[in-house]
């Protein structure tokens, strides 16, 4: 079984690594329900928790990834989000090289929603790059990106308390005035934005100096190969070395899009048809779609979550004691053989969430026990009222 | 939309691959992770797909390797397994020059600097042409081809002529008949 965080949240295997930390599956005891949840040191938690107290109730976005709570344990602090399955960008384009310029579009079209959203809050994100957006695993369906990461964003206007706050940042996906140290502000996102755009189109990292210095010398250099002009013109203007020739928000860069796509080729009937994967692993052993399998039923108590916050629900269970920690576990022995051999192959299809099949112990469950007995108890009833009444 | 059945389906790709890779790339993959000493998940690490991408090209659930970077580690890593193969190169070497490969993402490492701008590299006359080849053959043998072309000689000469060109004639023809028709 996994470490248990907090009390809480039941590590179960790791699914990535972000700058500062890891980020695991974890299994939230309390909701019931599979997270995807980052570790960090408290040293390095303060702006991340500084983030999720003052924003997190505000940015709820389909394309926001933001942390919906926390919790902490000796040194540690955990943040936990909603699990998403595609993978990211990097893994897109890993995948499929460059791709369609229609395509680009609908990412880059929800990607900047999700920045305006963060920026109606007024933070600005500071770490736009390829592995911090990520994919719902949507198959063969239209993708559905959420912007994540919001380990070093800021307010704008806000002084930056320590000096590490000073040089982070993803080198080769810095605005130039970000690499200078300009207070942080929204058009560096967008910056970054132009820069993921040429990744996603070219298959390959963007080289930010030279294009600076191209910028520099000659003015607006020409579309790269495979970048079509009308999308160049959009990709360009984000890419202005200089901020204030550059969209002043992401909304406006949205609408130039827009437009862009208008004078775009037909998709080519003879692309590869883009699948986002599911790219989290099968549950490992001792892990079912309901969570951990235990030898022994435990009851959770809300009281031992000694700190943590909930911010997308208030939470008014909070003082109750779950109903869940009382509903009674299947057996181990039953439920850890068929599991162990169980895998899921890779395909489109969101089957993820649907429930493995858990044999369970002979004789019914109790979800199926209560109501019947509710039922023969109220026939009980009306047959009394029956006799009595005749 | 594809009506055939899936084994089909998969059979038609591994031939593809055997077109393009020149084997199908389940056994190609197998015989990287038997001679580099990989596992799949490790293979896939190193030439930059995802796991579930792996396993698509290896089952031919999918035909084709998009990403033309992959496409180039993978040459290097077959070249690689050669080498450990013929004891050339040692296991400690194979290690770390796999690292290299897996790091090299659009380096100088695969090649050309003339792609530094980014894009699709344009694919040799020669390649795109077999590939023309391979898929009127697939719908017909030389002869039925020829007997299409006949068929055509009177309405449609040019058509006629490439049935003639690219269903049975010499590769070196098709790509003579290729380079005059580009622009």
């Amino acid at each position: 079984m996994g470490e248990v965080f907090a009390g809480r949240y039941e590590l179960v295997d790791p699914i990535g690594r972000g700058g500062a930390g890891a980020v695991w599956r974890a299994w939230d005891l309390r909701r019931r329900r599979y997270v995807a949840a980052k570790v960090l040191q408290q040293g390095d938690a303060h702006s991340l928790l500084r983030f999720v107290r003052e924003q997190a109730l505000r940015i709820d976005h389909p394309h926001v990834l933001a942390p919906a709570s926390w919790a902490a344990d000796d040194e540690k602090v955990l943040f936990t989000m909603d699990l998403v399955r595609g993978g990211s960008f990097a893994h897109l384009v890993g995948d499929y090289g460059p791709l369609p310029p229609r395509y680009v579009c609908v990412l880059l079209d929800q990607l900047l929603a999700g920045l305006t959203a963060v920026h109606a809050e007024g933070v600005v994100h500071r770490d736009i790059k390829p592995a911090n957006v990520l994919l719902e695993a949507t198959g063969t369906g239209r993708p559905h990106v959420r912007l994540s990461d919001f380990g070093i964003a800021m307010r704008k206007g806000e002084p930056r308390l320590t000096d590490t706050n000073y040089v982070v940042g993803t080198p080769g996906y810095f605005a130039p005035e970000q690499l200078m140290g300009a207070e942080p502000d929204f058009p560096a996102d967008l910056y970054a934005v132009g820069l993921v755009a040429l990744y996603l189109l070219t298959g390959r990292k963007p080289d930010s100096q030279a294009l600076v210095e191209r910028f520099l010398e000659y003015g607006v250099p020409n579309a790269p190969q495979g970048v079509p002009e009308p999308l160049w013109q959009v990709i360009a203007t984000l890419l202005n070395p200089n901020p204030e020739a550059r969209f002043r928000t992401a909304t406006g860069a949205r609408k130039a899009l827009a437009s862009a796509v208008e004078l775009l080729p037909e998709p080519d009937i003879d692309d590869e048809p883009i699948e986002v994967f599911d790219q989290l692993g099968p549950l490992p052993e001792g892990f079912g779609p309901d969570g951990p399998i235990r030898a022994a039923p435990r009851i959770v108590e809300t009281e031992e979550f000694p700190e943590s916050g909930g911010f997308r629900l208030p939470a008014p269970q909070a003082r109750v004691r779950t109903a869940s920690g009382a509903v009674p576990r299947q057996p181990a022995a039953s439920a850890a053989g068929p599991l162990a051999g169980a895998t899921r192959p890779y395909t489109s299809v969101p089957v993820a969430d649907e429930p493995a099949p858990v044999r369970r112990a002979p004789g019914p469950r109790a979800r199926v026990v209560v109501p019947v007995l509710v039922v023969a108890v109220l026939c009980f009833a009306v047959g009394i009222w029956a006799l009595t009444a005749a | 939309m594809d009506t055939s059945p899936p084994q089909d389906a998969a059979v038609r790709a591994q031939e593809q691959q055997r077109e393009w890779y020149g084997e199908p790339l389940g056994d190609l993959f197998r015989r990287l992770i038997g001679d580099l000493g990989l596992n799949q998940a490790r293979l896939a690490s190193v030439l930059g797909l995802s796991a579930p991408m792996l396993s698509q090209l290896m089952s031919g659930q999918r035909a084709k390797i998009g990403n033309p970077a992959v496409v180039q580690r993978l040459q290097l890593l077959r070249e690689l397994s050669a080498q450990v193969a013929d004891g050339v190169v040692t296991a400690a070497e194979a290690a770390v020059r796999m690292e290299e490969i897996r790091e090299a993402a659009g380096s100088a490492l695969l090649g050309s600097t003339t792609q530094s701008t980014g894009g699709r590299p344009a694919p040799s006359p020669r390649r795109v042409v077999r590939e023309i080849q391979s898929l009127l053959r697939s719908l017909g043998s030389a002869d039925e081809l020829l007997g299409a072309a006949g068929a055509l000689a009177d309405s449609h000469p040019q058509l006629a002529e490439f049935l003639r060109v690219y269903g049975a004639g010499r590769t070196d023809d098709a790509v003579a008949h290729f380079e005059a028709h580009q622009d």
